[in-house]
């Protein structure tokens, strides 16, 4: 019964106290929330993607018509093949023989078997892994992206559980009388600390109930308008989906990372005598106060040398995180520049198999809309391999030398500089290769080189890159067939209907259209989605660290009520009181406002150097920056200067804080 | 000539709905070199009326004069000049800046007028005080008594013409209290005006003038 009586009186009678926690709390997890919302918004988006493309189905077979579905009947294992939208479509009925790579296989050449016994060659089929046909990615990018965000947003619900039991511990001190008052009245510690825990509980409950509305509320506004894509172009999906019970993980984890230093830090109270708390540091004691060329630098230099370092407390929150979000911001409006830049050819055809005849190709250039085409002749994969001194042989990508460096004078024809795996190929300077074509099964040698100059390469899959003179690497893809064009339109918009035409004009297996505008596009039309969000962002988390600093430097001030009101009564003036304050924090505030702002520089500095790109500065993102300065210098100054007003009022009219 | 006076001096309290007239209607007028006393019981308005002398709370109507001038016309940085160097105020609750050593907390007014604290000074106050083996220390680290001299030397520091004092003797034990007014008495003899304020008796039959205060209101003011 107490508990209720305690708990009722304390909300409503510091009802202040408790809702300036309720929105610090609510800020500190929305961040973590949202990201939590993005990362199950993409993981939904790749499974329904998955879904639309497999339609739930292992085999898909093209170019049929529904009469066609009497040649796939009464395969065992298979279920009654069932047509739509010019496909047939056939599932293995035993998931476990799904899941089993072999029995695929078998199943599929089952189906090619019935396919050839059709006659037709512009008949085939696609198959579907279990994994996929049931909406679960195997795509190591999007799986290892999706840890990357979870590992992130733990170390960002980490550091946010930091920054605010720093406000929850200042918020234990303004109650430690209370608990002091309680605990005279008999109430046991246990009994103190459940207060507390219950206090606590009810305020994260109704901050975690809030955060997830506000977030949610505003992603799905978001991506209702701007970022949601389901579209079949072939860009990844992104739906809006929140997962419950990612959201009751993420959550349980900001409780435990908040609650246990929370109970350890109850742990102290009410044990803590008041004379503990305002004992003088020894440290402190060495520097003796002595006049300035004013009173208000000896008072400041008083705040700064015999008080709690709060300012310094502050940077070490506010620097990391308007740092990593300046930085963020300049990151994301770079990307966003790159991905709208609208590209050099809007769509690419491309065969695998055979090359374009002149026929295809003024098909093309024939087609509304078509500016120019540009046929070229592209080493597909796997087409060049290289035979080293020991006889080992392994698949090349050949570039010209000048995408390495400069060509010096005494790089012949036939040298080469390797870039070699050491992981897959060891190769000597100086040593003999050969350079093979592959044609189906056979290999042909095209060249015996020199290898120049051996570089160590990055350890991925590839076994080496070739860097060969111009000459030779023009003769060798004149030998190539001309499997690549790149088509430019007249009107970018068109995209659409061109990539129609053209799926329609090239048919089959063989083939691949890539339409690059639509990339563009979705990225045009997503920006302003992309800017609202970090200007979401950018509101939260000056929100969070305005709160912050706000409690923080409120009761710094409050903490130093009895001096403030001493001192005006030895004389000090309003005036001069203020401009103490405020001339102890003035460094803080610049350090605050320029530190970040210098970093974020430096960082975005390097990343674009290692990238290659260069960094433009445009006014918009200079003002940008100046009106973040601005605003941690006021986040800083402001609660000083409006609580000292209250305070000085309060001593002038008799009244306590 | 008077270096306190007040005209209707009015101080009112909302508590909730309820006014409270902590201050009513207060006309006096103390004399250099004087020793007054303020007495009455709890809540009569005595510290309420020393804070409104001393121009630390401003009154709801009426006006204070101190050396004739209107407290209540002049402008907060003269007020606080003023403060710094016509009054000095000794608090019951002695009102030391615990951050600062007892020699700190003497210097104090001196660093606020702007001044280098004078290092004879404070040790020829702390040494008619009785505590010059103490300026080192911090307030935590006092006794209430040292405590109190330590305030009554910081009151002193700026040689002001007025010593308010609020209670002095009220958190002593009757050995420390009557030291203390003691050196009320001597700091008296020197020449400074003092405005004793206090809930004892007998301390208020030692001064030459006692102004009895009942609900806000001066009931007697009886001079010796």
């Amino acid at each position: 019964m107490y508990f209720a009586l305690y708990l009722k009186r304390s909300f409503s009678r510091r009802f202040q106290k408790h809702f300036s926690l309720y929105l610090v709390l609510t800020c500190a997890f929305l961040l973590p929330l949202l990201i939590s919302f993005y990362r199950d918004s993409r993981s939904y988006g790749s499974m329904q993607q998955l879904l639309f493309l497999s339609k739930g189905q292992t085999f898909h077979i093209s170019n049929v018509t529904e009469a066609d579905c009497q040649y796939f009947q009464g395969i065992e294992g298979l279920s009654s093949p069932f047509y739509e939208d010019g496909e047939i479509y056939l599932k293995i009925e035993n998931d476990e023989q799904w899941k089993d790579f072999a029995t695929l296989n078998m199943y599929g050449s089952q189906v090619q078997q019935r396919i050839n016994e059709m006659g037709r060659s512009d008949v085939f089929f696609t198959g579907n892994e279990y994994e996929r046909a049931h909406g679960i990615s195997t795509d190591a990018v999007l799986l290892s992206s999706q840890r990357q965000l979870y590992a992130m947003n733990v170390l960002l619900i980490l550091f946010m559980a930091f920054i605010v039991q720093s406000t929850y511990r200042s918020h234990l001190q303004y109650f430690s009388s209370d608990m002091e008052t309680l605990s005279c009245c008999g109430a046991s510690r246990r009994q103190i600390a459940s207060i507390f825990l219950i206090e606590f509980l009810v305020v994260f409950a109704s901050s975690a109930i809030s955060a997830v509305l506000i977030s949610g509320g505003i992603l799905k506004a978001l991506f209702w308008f701007f970022l949601e894509m389901r579209e079949d172009s072939g860009l990844a999906w992104l739906v809006f989906h929140v997962d419950a019970r990612n959201t009751a993980v993420h959550l349980l984890i900001c409780f435990l990372a908040l609650g246990v230093p929370l109970c350890l830090s109850l742990r102290k109270y009410p044990r803590r005598s008041v004379s503990q708390a305002s004992a003088i540091p020894k440290k402190y004691r060495r520097k003796k106060l002595t006049a300035s060329r004013s009173p208000a630098r000896t008072l400041a230099k008083l705040w700064r040398q015999r008080t709690n370092r709060v300012l310094q407390n502050c940077l070490c929150i506010s620097i990391p995180l308007v740092t990593i979000f300046l930085f963020l911001f300049q990151y994301l409006l770079l990307n966003q520049a790159d991905l709208s830049t609208p590209v050099d050819y809007e769509i690419r055809v491309t065969s695998a198999r055979t090359s374009f005849t002149d026929e295809e190709i003024h098909d093309i250039e024939a087609m509304e809309d078509v500016a120019y085409v540009v046929a070229k002749k592209v080493p597909p994969p796997g087409e060049f391999h290289i035979e080293d001194p020991e006889g080992g042989l392994e698949s090349v990508r050949i570039h010209s030398i000048s995408d390495l460096a400069a060509k010096n004078e005494t790089f012949g024809k036939y040298d080469a500089v390797i870039r070699v795996n050491p992981a897959r190929m060891q190769l000597e300077p100086g040593g003999k290769i050969k350079l093979i074509r592959f044609n189906g099964q056979v290999g042909e040698e095209l060249f015996a080189l020199t290898a120049k100059q051996v570089l160590e390469g990055e350890k991925d899959d590839w076994a080496c890159d070739v860097y060969i003179d111009d000459v030779l690497l023009t003769i060798i893809l004149n030998q190539l067939p001309c499997n690549e064009i790149e088509i430019k339109l007249r009107d970018v918009s068109r995209h659409e209907a061109v990539g129609e035409a053209l799926q329609a004009r090239f048919q089959g297996l063989g083939y691949k259209i890539d339409d690059r505008q639509t990339s563009v596009s979705f990225a045009q039309s997503a920006a302003p989605g992309y800017y609202l969000l970090t200007a979401y962002l950018f509101v939260v988390l000056f929100a969070l660290v305005g709160l912050i600093l706000y409690t923080r430097l409120c009761d710094y001030i409050r903490g130093q009520f009895e001096i403030i009101k001493t001192i005006h009564s030895l004389g000090a003036s309003k005036g001069v009181i203020c401009q103490s304050f405020l001339r102890q924090a003035i460094i803080p505030a610049l350090a605050a406002a320029l530190v970040p702002i210098l970093l974020s520089i430096l960082a975005m500095e390097l990343i674009t150097r290692s990238l290659g790109i260069t960094l433009h500065w445009s006014s918009p993102v200079l003002a940008g920056y100046l009106g973040v300065g601005l605003l941690m210098m006021g986040i800083y100054l402001y609660p000083i200067q409006i609580t000292l007003k209250n305070y000085m009022k309060r001593i002038q009219l008799g009244r306590q804080p | 000539m008077s270096v306190i006076k007040t005209e209707s001096l009015m101080k009112i309290y909302m508590q909730g709905q309820d006014e409270v007239r902590a201050v009513d209607n207060v006309s006096l007028s103390i004399e250099k070199g004087e020793f007054a006393a303020i007495i009455g019981q709890s809540g009569s308005g005595k510290t309420t009326l020393l804070n409104l002398l001393g121009g630390i709370e401003t009154p709801t109507s009426g006006c204070v004069y101190i050396d004739g001038v209107n407290l209540q016309k002049v402008e907060e940085p003269k007020l606080a000049q003023l403060k710094r160097q016509k009054i000095g105020y000794i608090f019951q609750d002695y009102n030391l800046i615990p951050i600062l050593s007892a020699q700190e907390n003497i210097a104090m007014p001196m660093l606020l007028d702007g001044k280098k604290a004078k290092q004879e000074e404070i040790e020829r106050l702390a040494s008619f005080l009785g505590i010059d083996n103490r300026l080192k220390h911090f307030p935590s680290e006092l006794s209430g008594g040292q405590k109190q001299r330590v305030a009554i030397a910081r009151a002193l520091i700026m040689h002001p013409s007025i010593l308010l004092a609020d209670e002095p003797t009220g958190n002593l034990d009757k050995h420390s209290a009557d030291e203390i007014m003691e050196l009320l008495l001597e700091i008296h003899r020197q020449g400074h005006t003092v405005l004793l304020v206090t809930h004892e008796q007998r301390y208020a039959d030692m001064c030459p003038r006692k102004i009895t205060l009942s609900d806000g209101r001066i009931v007697s003011d009886v001079r010796r």
